[in-house]
């Protein structure tokens, strides 16, 4: 009886998990190990040849001033990306839930901003920073926009952020709008119009019932704004004077420009075990939030 | 509960082993196929430029990164595949910048390496073991190109590119701005100093006009104004590799250093007069040369190869030219009569993972590239670059090339090729620290001591 | 009832006038897709002299544009298909059967959605380009059925999680074999979140540039995305084709998105998933 329940289990397990298993594990888990034997190497495309090198490539990691200064500008900016993209979302979710014919265009509207593919969009923005705004803000007299805002490190960074946050409203607002379909419609209307208790609406039952919406949310854009490349690329290029290197493009910089594969590699090794541990932390704590309420 | 932990076990093993075996795997069929072919290659190639063969239709790809000019490529793929139906011709475009080289990498660690690269002369030389060496080729470009041409394509002494292109840099001029201030006739070999030029830009600065146009990227202020500072050291390649090497080693000062000190002051200049002083980093290619273009500025620090911009442009003056960069006010220093001249970037063939047949198409497709009317009038008047060979009849209507070969002419150029042995990513930090200099970040020893440490942390490469 | 009706204007005009702002880039994007390049760059805010629909035509050709559009059409429909069936089965099984084996595996396949592209890239190319399995569409659709599969098991687990098990129950009491009941009972239940993923795999699919330029190496094979990149050059970007091209590439998913939002509320005020 036990035995013939392992083989039916092992039959359900390779039926519904077989393809994508051997998809995920031949994409993603073996490049993923041998990225990993890569690190310990002085692999380089050059010679095709290597040699084992320990975690030579590891301590030159974390000799690496300049990685490090840029880990901790990364997590600045993934603070605020996904403080703003996600109290955005929520916001202008809520106030769609209805589903009216006036709410179908808002919600496209909205989205639209994820039809377009990251270089593209970060080419937008560069324009929109370094042309449009400076043109206005010499017409108008306008202080704040006289300058680029990309060629200041610090506006360069809210820069980046906006237009990172712009393209993940829309996205997180949808699995918004799809996660409150389990609050009641009437709550949802009360939230969405009424001006009084208003927020006590929302705080204590639009807000408990979309706990899982708001898991997956924060993890998505978590793990995409601790990714971003494409953005980071067309629109500052690291710039100014490489103080906007996000990690991953500080990564690429090093592995392929500047020739230190290994180092890249090991660098890339680190970041994915902070965003994991960033990432999965976080979904744990919120998911003990769900259970408690 | 046990069982699954063995199970669990088991399944990461199993992964493990096979991402051993396939990696072991991989190294073997890289690693093999270089020594395998050049023995069959070196055979067939003797054949194959002798006569080529047009029965069995050849595959080749062409990797590009003279990115603007990608649609004039495609073109004339097709013609060669016209006249040569048996040769197809693929383009593989690239992405922009640094991930340029991240598309080369992977195409060679995958094993599908373009059979041809258009490449910096700097990145061949990076990657000389994957590149056919074509010293069998070497006397028939010689006898094609200008004096020299061949000579200065050669990467440590071995001619892995042929060249193509010829491009020089230095302060563009606005004919007509810089004649509407002075009020009469320019005379460019008047400026042999940076006093010369003071003066100029401030006869410039009281007509109205601004004198200079700095292009803020990095990429212009690290690879081609910096750039200088290790091609102006003395007259010889070989020389400024030694410049180079002694900065890694830390034996070199640049605050004592004559030639980055002259440079930077007419920076220093440079600066003071600048356009785009309000903003200088916003550095937009397009807006830049157009303003140039326009008048919008008198001066302008970048080369030839911008008329891909300006020569399209509605409303353009039509008279350009160009003047050196004096680094000092003596009219007799090495750089201050000659202009910034080098062939960047070079044809280069594969060698690791192209067929025989693959290799003698991209020879002969090259050959019949750089001599063919078809092909120079493309190179000439459609991307609007200038050749350094004998006999190119098609004629651009580049006026800043045309000023560029007139000092080539005669003698008055500055060889650069020092550059071509500097690591990949030079420009792009270097040229970091030129940003924070343009916007007095850092000042001039800080500029210095940032460049000193760049260089040490590269000893030893 | 009053008031609510003038709270419920004001919120529409809010929301309208923040939108406005909102897709201020977006509207650019399509004002300047009817100029010249260099009108662009002088003014990019000046309305066109005259609406000039030589850059779509331009864009049309440069891009090939049918070519490529058949091209994301096929590798966009197959992906998706196979990331929707596959990963909605394994979040199935991820719920219902709560082994040891599937929590370390739902871990995994959440820590690999950290993971930067860039370490894979090298080993991916590697690895398939050594058994010859690079330049064929059907390996990009496998690597995207293993890129998408992670995101896909992770948003059916969170869902099917709310699916009462009773309704199986039953069924499973009747005799039903598990993929009976999980493609008649569960699947329908899932609609909403089919919705929802077929929209963000789509537009991750479409609009992708990085992988298919590793995978697909000769011009016949380009997807939508890596012709665009026709108009990039080292420097600088031929503006007007370019915003020309991307208007075209976006149209057909703008479509796909209005298409399925009905959907999407349908699925929500049909109340699936309360």
């Amino acid at each position: 009886m036990k035995k013939s329940g392992f083989y039916r289990n092992a039959g359900t397990f390779l039926l519904f998990g077989g393809p994508s298993l051997l998809a995920f594990a031949a994409v993603v888990v073996v490049p993923f190990l041998v990225g990993l034997y890569l690190t310990f190497t002085n692999w380089d495309v050059r010679t095709a040849d290597h040699s084992v090198v320990g975690f030579a490539n590891y301590l030159h990691v974390f000799k690496d001033h300049v990685f490090l200064e840029q880990l901790w500008f990364t997590l600045k900016y993934v603070f605020f990306t996904v403080l703003i993209a996600n109290a955005a979302a929520f916001f202008v979710a809520l106030g769609l839930t209805r589903g009216g014919k006036g709410e179908k265009w808002l919600r496209t509207g909205f989205f639209t901003p994820n039809l377009i593919g990251g270089i593209v969009l970060g080419y937008l923005w560069q324009t929109l920073f370094s042309q449009v705004l400076p043109y206005l803000g010499n017409k108008y007299g306008w202080p704040l926009f006289e300058k680029s805002w990309l060629t200041d490190t610090n506006t360069a960074f809210w820069a980046l952020i906006i237009a990172t946050a712009w393209q993940l409203v829309g996205y997180l607002m949808m699995i918004y709008i799809a996660g409150f379909s389990g609050v009641p419609q009437d709550v949802l209307e009360a939230s969405a119009i009424d001006g009084a208790g208003r927020f006590a609406v929302i705080r204590r039952i639009v807000l408990p019932l979309s706990v899982p919406a708001i898991v997956i949310c924060v993890f998505i854009s978590l793990s995409r704004s601790f990714l971003t490349y494409d953005i980071n690329l067309a629109l500052t290029k690291g710039g100014p004077f490489n103080s906007t290197e996000l990690a991953t493009y500080h990564i690429v910089q090093k592995a392929f420009l500047s020739d230190q594969y290994g180092i890249g590699q090991a660098e890339a090794v680190v970041l994915f075990a902070v965003v994991a541990i960033i990432a999965l932390t976080q979904s744990y704590l919120l998911k003990k939030l769900e259970v408690e309420s | 509960m046990k069982k699954w932990k063995g199970i669990a076990l088991a399944v990461c093993l199993t992964l493990i082993l096979g991402t051993l075996a396939a990696c072991s795997k991989g190294n073997s069929s890289s690693q093999e196929s270089p020594s395998a072919e050049p023995s069959q290659q070196a055979q067939q190639t003797g054949q194959a430029s002798q006569a080529p063969q047009s029965d069995k239709p050849v595959k080749i790809s062409f990797f590009n990164t003279s990115a603007e000019v990608n649609q004039v490529f495609e073109d004339l793929f097709k013609t060669y595949h016209e006249l040569n139906p048996n040769v197809t011709i693929e383009l593989i475009p690239t992405p922009i910048g640094g991930a340029q080289l991240e598309k080369f990498q992977s195409l060679l660690a995958s094993g599908n390496p373009a059979t041809i690269a258009n490449l910096d002369a700097g990145t061949i030389l990076q990657y000389k073991d994957k590149f056919l060496d074509l010293e069998s080729d070497k006397a028939k470009y010689e006898q094609l190109t200008k004096p020299g041409a061949v000579d200065a394509a050669l990467l440590d002494g071995k001619f892995l590119g042929i060249p193509w292109t010829a491009q020089g840099y230095g302060l563009l001029y606005n004919k007509r701005v810089v004649e509407e201030a002075i009020g009469g006739a320019f005379d460019p070999a008047s400026v042999k100093t940076r006093d010369d030029l003071e003066a100029l830009f401030k006869k410039i600065e009281a007509a109205g006009k601004a004198p200079v146009m700095i292009h803020g990227a990095d990429w212009s202020l690290g690879a081609h104004y910096l750039g200088l500072a290790y091609s102006l050291q003395t007259n010889s390649v070989e020389e400024n590799r030694k410049f180079v090497e002694d900065l890694k080693n830390g034996k070199v000062s640049l605050l004592d250093n004559a030639p980055f000190m002259g440079l930077m002051d007419t920076f220093d200049l440079l600066k003071k007069y600048n356009a785009r002083k309000n903003d200088p980093l916003v550095a937009d290619y397009n807006k830049d040369s157009a303003d140039f273009a326009k008048g919008n500025a008198a001066f302008y620090f970048m080369g030839d190869w911008t008329w891909a911009v300006v020569g399209t442009l509605e409303g353009r003056d039509q008279d350009f030219g160009v003047i050196p960069v004096p680094i000092s006010n003596n009219p007799d220093d090495f750089g201050n009569s000659q202009i910034a001249y080098s062939e960047p970037k070079l044809f280069a063939i594969d060698n690791s993972g192209s067929s025989p047949e693959q290799q003698a198409a991209a020879k002969a497709f090259l050959e019949w590239l750089v001599t063919s009317e078809q092909g120079q009038d493309a190179i000439v008047s459609k991307m609007g670059l200038s050749m350094p060979y004998k006999e190119v009849k098609a004629k651009g209507s580049n006026v800043i090339s045309d000023s560029v070969a007139q000092f080539v002419d005669q003698g008055k150029s500055i060889n650069i090729a020092v550059i071509n042995y500097l690591p990949q990513d030079y420009w792009a930090k270097t040229g970091a620290s030129m940003q924070k200099y343009l916007v007095d970040k850092i000042d001039r020893k800080g500029l210095a001591e940032e460049v000193e440490n760049y260089w040490k942390s590269n000893a030893g490469k | 009832m009053n008031s609510r009706t003038l709270a419920s204007i004001l919120k529409y005009s809010f929301m309208y006038l923040f939108l406005i702002v909102f897709l201020t880039p977006f509207l650019l994007i399509i004002m300047n897709s009817f100029k010249k390049t260099q009108q662009f760059v002088d003014n990019p805010l000046s309305w066109p002299e005259r609406f000039r629909f030589g850059n779509y035509a331009d864009a049309y050709e440069n891009m090939d544009f049918l070519h490529g559009f058949m091209n994301s059409l096929i590798i966009t429909v197959s992906a998706v298909f196979l990331i929707l069936i596959f990963s909605s089965m394994t979040g199935y099984l991820f719920v219902r059967f709560k082994w040891k084996l599937n929590a370390v595996l739902f871990f995994l396949m959440l820590a690999s959605m950290a993971l930067p592209f860039q370490v894979l890239m090298i080993p991916l190319v590697m690895l398939y380009g050594n058994a010859d399995l690079l330049n064929m569409k059907s390996s990009l659709v496998f690597m995207y059925l293993g890129f998408g599969v992670p995101f896909g098991v992770f948003t059916f687990h969170g869902f099917i999680k709310g699916v009462p098990y009773e309704l199986e129950e039953s069924a499973f009491l009747e005799g039903s074999s598990r993929p009976r009941i999980f493609f008649q009972i569960v699947l329908p239940l899932l609609k909403p979140v089919f919705v929802t993923l077929i929209v963000l795999d789509v537009l991750w699919i479409w609009n992708d540039y990085l992988l298919p330029s590793l995978v697909l190496l000769s011009p016949d094979q380009k997807t939508l995305p890596l012709s665009t990149y026709n108009f990039f050059s080292s420097y600088s970007v031929d503006y007007s084709p370019l915003m020309a091209g991307l208007i075209m590439t976006v149209i057909p998913v703008l479509v796909l998105y209005l298409f399925l939002q009905k959907q999407i509320i349908k699925g929500i005020t049909d109340g699936a998933l309360k």
